[in-house]
């Protein structure tokens, strides 16, 4: 596992924690843990691990806000405010980590920590690490992320910034609605 | 060609999870496993991550369960297994689906001969 490989899977992880900013937190834990599941087991399956096999696997997972926006419509939530994502997104376009929004001047309001996400039980000690040490990452990337969401949601929406709309108040918190079967 | 990407995900919606169902109705399969041999059915999947998000309703839907089981080459797997009514859906959907299907080759002409 080489430091570059890991930094691009970073990005990554951190490119769909961004896009899903918007989701319920347990849907953005969900969906950034079982990506991180997805990119370790495959990664465990390249011999040897490369940069570009790893770039492969991402790759193959495809762009982030397409996942997002597909998470969206699984979720029976509006499609994005915001840059809306392209149907059909090809496959290869992963995310290279885009700039990091600003920090406030005043530092960041303060926001609770997500609740911990319910961990399925496991059979094995070894289980229980690799898990561990997935869903860390996941709530590593969740964390930095609020952050700087919070930072931004500070500048848009501290003392009436101009890149909102007037008199249009904060979005609420959209609830978990699943399309019934 | 937007028609024709709106028309591939018009189908895919409704059609894949059945997919997800009949394949694990063969046996589980890890995450990895299941959303590959989906992806090479290109008509059915854009990529391989948007199969996620449905993986992730079908769980909480309880039509599939998944089972941590050590791999022998890496970090443990998680496994999707059906459920008891998620094998029930995809009985209900088969019948359905060859209705369904009849109904439309027959008006859009493309009936097998």
């Amino acid at each position: 596992m080489t430091d570059s490989a890991q930094r691009i899977v970073s990005d990554y992880l951190a490119a769909v924690d961004r896009a899903s900013r918007d989701l319920p937190t347990e849907r953005r834990v969900e969906l950034v843990t079982d990506l991180a599941e997805h990119i370790a087991a495959a990664r465990a399956e390249l011999k040897p691990e490369t940069e570009d096999g790893v770039r492969d696997v991402l790759g193959r997972l495809g762009d982030p806000r397409a996942i997002v926006a597909e998470a969206r419509v699984q979720l029976g939530l509006p499609s994005v405010p915001a840059g809306p994502v392209p149907a059909g997104h090809p496959a290869g376009a992963h995310a290279t980590g885009r700039a990091a929004p600003p920090r406030p001047p005043g530092g960041m309001p303060h926001r609770p920590a997500p609740p911990p996400e319910p961990v399925a039980p496991v059979r094995a000690s070894k289980v229980g690490g690799w898990l561990i040490a997935v869903i860390a990452v996941g709530f590593t990337v969740l964390l930095t992320v609020c952050c700087l969401g919070a930072g931004v949601y500070a500048l848009r929406y501290g003392d009436g910034g101009p890149a909102h709309g007037p008199g249009e108040p904060p979005r609420p918190r959209p609830t978990l609605t699943v399309p019934g079967r | 060609m937007a028609g024709i990407d709106a028309l591939a995900t018009a189908l895919r919606r409704g059609t894949l999870e059945f997919c997800v169902l009949a394949l694990l109705d063969r046996g589980e399969r890890y995450g990895v496993e299941l959303v590959r041999q989906l992806g090479k059915e290109t008509s059915l999947t854009t990529t391989e991550g948007t199969l996620y998000p449905l993986l992730s309703r079908l769980r909480r839907t309880g039509w599939v369960t998944t089972t941590w089981q050590e791999s022998p080459t890496g970090p443990p797997r998680r496994y999707y297994a059906l459920t008891r009514d998620g094998r029930a859906a995809l009985a209900h959907f088969r019948a359905e689906w060859a209705e369904y299907r009849d109904a439309v080759d027959r008006i859009v002409g493309t009936e097998p001969r």
